[in-house]
């Protein structure tokens, strides 16, 4: 009935207004409306409890939300169990098992949630005195049931292990870390480690410490009277005892001097979780809030923000790409972020650097500056749909001391702000040349496109630093192929054969040296050898030479014959082509992995000759050449690593030879080739050390 | 024991006075050119909702063009005639608003959240999306990026992102809901600028559409600008293709093994189950309620508190216009083994279908359920959203108000037999999920 009334109506109308509409003319808003802030009550119970109540008869129901205002907490190496006592509130009380607080939370179709500093109920407000009752049970009696603990322990080690495939979990890690630092209660990860040491003690201890009436608040909001709630609260709050809580100290944040690149690879990604961010100092209330709420708005807030409409809309590299910031007490950060696919990772960064630098150098328009504070506006009297909101800003301004009026007046604040101050906030608090980026990604593919941005580092999911990844093997592929195909790159077996004598004279340098130093050295088959290295206006620094029975070392202090031992590791070093004769010395080969050698992928082959020290080879896997040696052994400080990295190959006489050599240890030395010479018939009795 | 008997009797007290307090007041009417309109005042907060609902989702789709519903939502932000690309979603949010919209398998939402004094500019922006929406060929290539990227995302980048595309696959195996509403990425790249224009004329027809909108209205006025903007857009002509027979039911258990890129080997149960609105989709709820609403049900006390099996334990009833799919998804706590794992779920599903829930347990879903009414008539969007819903599905807007009506008449016996209707393992997919380390 109702419905056909009302289409007769409708078609009287749109009769009466049916006339040539032109739909190019933009509709004008009507007059704004005041947004209105609701009300609220404050009420301080003897014990120093706070109640904040939000009366709103919309809908008939409730909520209780208390919040213990405490400091953060530095965990150290138990890191988890704040968060672990948190839960464990719910799991039991001394007159209420666990099973009883299920099943009665859940008979009346209510909530009850307790973290590390809160506890949320809600329900119906017909269950009003139930909803209470249940609050303050899990708040003030709670039973820390052994059991309990140990299955919350449990759950929490199965959650690391999901967190593990998970790239936002593994992003969110990465940026903390490298944020806050190890030492800062920000910074610190729940690890396996951290959460085995953890007891039940810890637990309690901490509910003991912080747990007070005196740093605590409990929001209601819902169809519930003022004085009605602050009587339920009395009721079952008025005896909890008031007491001291520790203050503490906090360890500083890591400062950057410039960008830096923090990786966690994961094979699997399909695209790079990509976080640049920086700390802020912004506290909640601060006169420059108000300032960044702006600017990260014009920056990355929604679909209107800068990076949504350049590096989804423009460019499509990702789905979204937005800013935050976070205003806190002890350090804040201003982040931006977007899932991007593998192969624009390095693009996607360059424009978001783009955009901070151009929010912080060109004025915004005047027309996106009022579109940014419409935006603002609007979302601000939506959020106030909410009767929570008003609650959660009667909070906040008792919580961080802020001006009574500080929501009521933020709207006029924002209103005042110009392009200038735009600019000016950006400058301070998006720090453009000392960004932290993370990227969660395919680390052998994304690294050296990153490198451009700063020095590139790889963490495990702990928060430590790892070498550069690895990748699997491909299926078939041997150490002998891999060699093989060295040989190849090289010029092929019959051109190396054909190699029967070489010298090839080197430029030099080593780090913490001025001068620079010559290097000769002669082969000639079947395993002669020659090498001096001299300085100029000093003579030789150090000659070693093997004239196929004698081996003979030494420098300016004198010389002296090898022996035995020494001369088979000196023979294995200077044998012609080493790589085509490993079997012969007896080394056995295993192709491991493939790694990123400065970015270009290379299989890893470790070379055991069974005498305890083993050592690694990486040969390109594009080019087959050799691109770095290394070794680890015993130093006089305990193990040293030692390498040697080869490039700039160039062909002489048919056989490329590597042109630039670096060596990695306690010295770095560079050297560079500046001529090979091949089968210039070297004589036998220029292998002599006279 | 006391306590319990009191909270019964506050129960009862309860039921009946679910009051005028949540009613939903809406008018609704349609226009000429087929568009149904429902409107709904509440002048609580400065705001207003605009929401478009066209009937039309991946199952409206042709073979070859999965992903299609959703890819073409993207490109109705592209603009039209009258709003340049980009300006779309400027509009609406430099003017204090926000939007977004989404696709199911059974139909397309667009909705806005304006200050109230900017609804006519929501209308006209809307009408304007329906007359004459720009598809071209730059809108179709930028957002086919962006919608690969929102595949890569939300699925493939993430563990376990695959299950619905084998969920689905299997249980719905050559049917219109085999295929999720994102779509494959070989049918996104396929999809060519002709496509589109013929889904535009098909399916985004005023006659095909739902105008839904809940907030700080004057109704004459907002007739007035409804009339204004959305008389003078034609009524479609192309028919409408709308598949109504139900998928085929499975031919006997469906068991599947895949190996992901994950730590923690999980499992996801999908029932085939009743179509949405009846009456044993509704029981399907409530069973769902039973199982895994709440620390005290039956799933989540045996599965994670008693027997420590899991870490997550959750069933959903999942329903569609034509079908549904009752699904029960677990990851199990390290060191579990997936097949204890599974005899455990199925040992409290199993339950379902022996024995007569308690009075009190069916005492307790009817709570649970009037508490989650009342929420979610929360916000002016939800509203908007609700009554839209209901008018396409059930061609009664009214079930924002009656709808727990249904629940109240489902007695425990019925729950008894409707599970034992469906929730056999001759109607289910079975799917594990297992670390790609543990590939032989």
């Amino acid at each position: 009935m109702k419905r056909i009334i009302s289409s007769l109506f409708a078609l009287l109308i749109s009769t009466a207004a049916f006339a040539q509409l032109d739909r190019s003319v933009r509709p004008e808003p009507a007059p704004a409306k005041e947004i209105k802030f609701g009300e609220y009550k404050m009420y301080e119970l003897d014990n120093g409890l706070k109640i904040i109540v939000v009366e709103n008869d919309k809908l008939p129901r409730v909520s209780f939300s208390l919040v213990v205002d405490r400091n953060p907490i530095l965990e150290g190496d138990k890191a988890g169990y704040v968060s672990i006592a948190g839960s464990l509130l719910r799991q039991g009380t001394t007159s209420r098992s666990k099973d009883q607080l299920d099943e009665e939370v859940d008979f009346i179709g209510a909530r009850l949630f307790t973290g590390s500093a809160n506890v949320f109920a809600s329900g119906l407000s017909k269950y009003e005195d139930e909803i209470v009752e249940l609050l303050a049970d899990v708040a003030l009696n709670p039973s820390f049931p052994e059991d309990e603990f140990e299955k919350l322990k449990k759950q929490s080690l199965s959650g690391i292990e999901s967190a593990k495939e998970d790239p936002n979990s593994l992003s969110s890690r990465l940026v903390n870390r490298s944020l806050y630092g190890a030492d800062h209660p920000y910074g610190e990860l729940e690890t396996e480690a951290s959460l085995n040491k953890i007891t039940l003690e810890d637990c309690k201890n901490y509910y003991n410490s912080y747990w007070a009436p005196n740093n605590t608040y409990i929001t209601v909001v819902g169809d519930i009277s003022p004085r009605k709630a602050k009587k339920l609260i009395k009721k079952h709050f008025g005896n909890w005892q008031r007491k001291e809580v520790p203050s503490t100290d906090y360890a500083s944040v890591p400062t950057y001097s410039e960008t830096e690149v923090k990786i966690i690879n994961r094979n699997a990604s399909v695209q790079t979780v990509l976080e640049i961010a920086n700390t802020i100092d912004l506290k909640p209330g601060h006169e420059d809030a108000v300032k960044m709420r702006l600017v990260n708005q014009i920056l990355g807030g929604g679909s209107i923000g800068r990076l949504f409409k350049n590096i989804r809309e423009d460019k499509g590299y990702t789905y979204g790409a937005y800013s935050s910031y976070d205003t806190d007490r002890l350090v804040g950060s201003f982040s931006a972020s977007a899932s991007v696919r593998t192969e624009v990772t390095d693009s996607a960064v360059m424009e978001f650097i783009k955009e901070f630098k151009r929010l912080q150098n060109e004025p915004v328009s005047a027309e996106e500056l009022q579109a940014a504070k419409n935006y603002i506006i609007g979302t601000f009297g939506t959020s106030l749909e909410s009767p929570q909101t008003i609650a959660r800003f009667a909070l906040n301004i008792e919580r961080y001391g802020l001006a009574k009026d500080y929501y009521e007046s933020y709207l006029k604040k924002l209103d005042a702000l110009t392009a200038e101050d735009v600019m000016a906030t950006a400058k301070k608090y998006i720090k453009a040349d000392q960004l932290v980026i993370t990227a969660v990604g395919k680390g052998s593919e994304i690294i050296s496109d990153l490198e451009a941005f700063g020095p590139v580092k790889f963490y495990d999911f702990n928060g430590e630093e790892t070498g550069p990844p690895s990748l699997p093997v491909p299926d078939g592929m041997t150490a002998t192929d891999v060699i093989n195909k060295y040989v190849e790159a090289l010029g092929g077996a019959e051109a190396l054969e054909a190699v029967k004598d070489l010298k090839i004279t080197s430029n030099v340098s080593i780090s913490g040296m001025p001068m620079q130093a010559t290097s000769v050295e002669m082969r000639k088959r079947p395993n002669l050898y020659f090498n001096e290295m001299s300085i100029g206006g000093m003579g030789v620094v150090q000659k070693t030479v093997y004239d196929g029975k004698k081996a003979v070392t030494g420098g300016m202090q004198g010389k002296q014959e090898l022996e035995g031992e020494q001369i088979d590791a000196l023979k294995d070093r200077i044998a012609f082509f080493a790589e085509t004769q490993y079997e012969e010395m007896g080394y056995k080969l295993k192709l491991v992995s493939v790694n990123l050698v400065d970015g270009e992928k290379a299989y890893l082959i470790e070379l055991d000759k069974g005498d305890g020290n083993v050592s690694s080879e990486y040969y390109s896997v594009e080019s087959g050449l050799k691109l770095k040696e290394e070794a680890t052994m015993e130093g006089p400080q305990g193990p040293m690593t030692m390498g040697q990295t080869m490039s700039d190959y160039r062909e002489v006489k048919g056989v490329k030879f590597p042109h630039s050599i670096k060596i990695t240890g306690p010295q770095s030395i560079n050297i560079e080739v500046q001529e090979v010479l091949v089968n210039t018939k070297i004589k036998k009795s220029a292998f002599s050390y006279e | 024991m006391m306590k319990k008997n009191l909270l019964g009797l506050v129960l009862l007290l309860g039921v009946g006075s679910l009051s005028a307090q949540t009613k939903i007041k809406f008018e609704e009417y349609d226009l000429d050119n087929g568009l149904h309109v429902i409107l709904h005042e509440d002048h609580s907060t400065p705001i207003v909702a605009v929401s478009v609902l066209y009937h039309v989702g991946s199952k409206n789709e042709k073979e070859g063009r999965s992903g299609f519903a959703h890819f073409f939502e993207h490109l109705m932000f592209e603009g039209s005639p009258n709003i340049e690309r980009g300006e779309y979603m400027e509009l609406v949010q430099s003017n204090g608003g926000q939007l977004n919209a989404n696709t199911s398998f059974d139909r397309t939402f667009y909705y806005q959240v304006l200050p109230s004094n900017q609804l006519e500019l929501g209308l006209w922006l809307e009408s304007e999306r329906m007359f004459h929406a720009t598809v071209d060929m730059e809108g179709v290539e930028t957002q086919r990026e962006v919608v690969k990227e929102e595949k890569r995302l939300r699925i493939d980048n993430q563990p376990y992102g695959s299950f619905q595309e084998k969920m689905f696959g299997e249980a719905f195996k050559g049917s219109y809901y085999g295929i999720p509403p994102i779509g494959t990425m070989e049918d996104l790249n396929a999809a060519e600028i002709a496509d589109f224009e013929d889904f535009y004329k098909t399916f985004y027809a005023p006659n095909n559409a739902t105008l839904s909108i809940a907030g700080d209205i004057d109704l004459d006025q907002a007739k007035e600008w409804i009339s204004k903007y959305f008389n003078g857009i034609p009524k479609g002509t192309i028919e409408i293709p709308r598949p109504t027979e139900a998928p085929a039911p499975l031919a006997g258990e469906v068991i599947d093994t895949v190996y992901d890129n994950i730590q923690l080997p999980g499992v996801f149960i999908g029932y085939r189950s009743p179509k949405q609105g009846t009456k044993e989709a509704y029981a399907m709820d409530m069973i769902s309620t039973i199982l895994s609403d709440g620390q005290s049900s039956r799933l989540y006390k045996s599965i994670v508190d008693d027997n420590q099996l899991g870490l997550v334990v959750q069933s959903f009833p999942f329903t569609l216009e034509n079908a549904g799919l009752f699904i029960t998804f677990g990851l199990a706590n390290q060191g579990v083994d997936l097949g204890d794992f599974i005899k455990a779920i199925d040992e409290e599903v199993n339950g379902m279908t022996q024995e007569m829930i308690s009075e009190r347990d069916y005492q307790k879903i009817q709570n649970k359920l009037e508490n989650q009414f009342v929420s979610t008539n929360g916000s002016v969007a939800g509203i908007a959203e609700s009554l839209a819903n209901y008018h396409v599905y059930y061609g009664d807007a009214n079930l924002v108000n009656t709808e727990i009506k249904e629940y109240r008449s489902i007695d425990r016996k019925f729950l008894l037999e409707v599970a034992q209707k469906y929730l056999r393992p001759e109607n289910r997919v079975v799917l594990y999920y297992l670390p790609k380390s543990e590939q032989q």
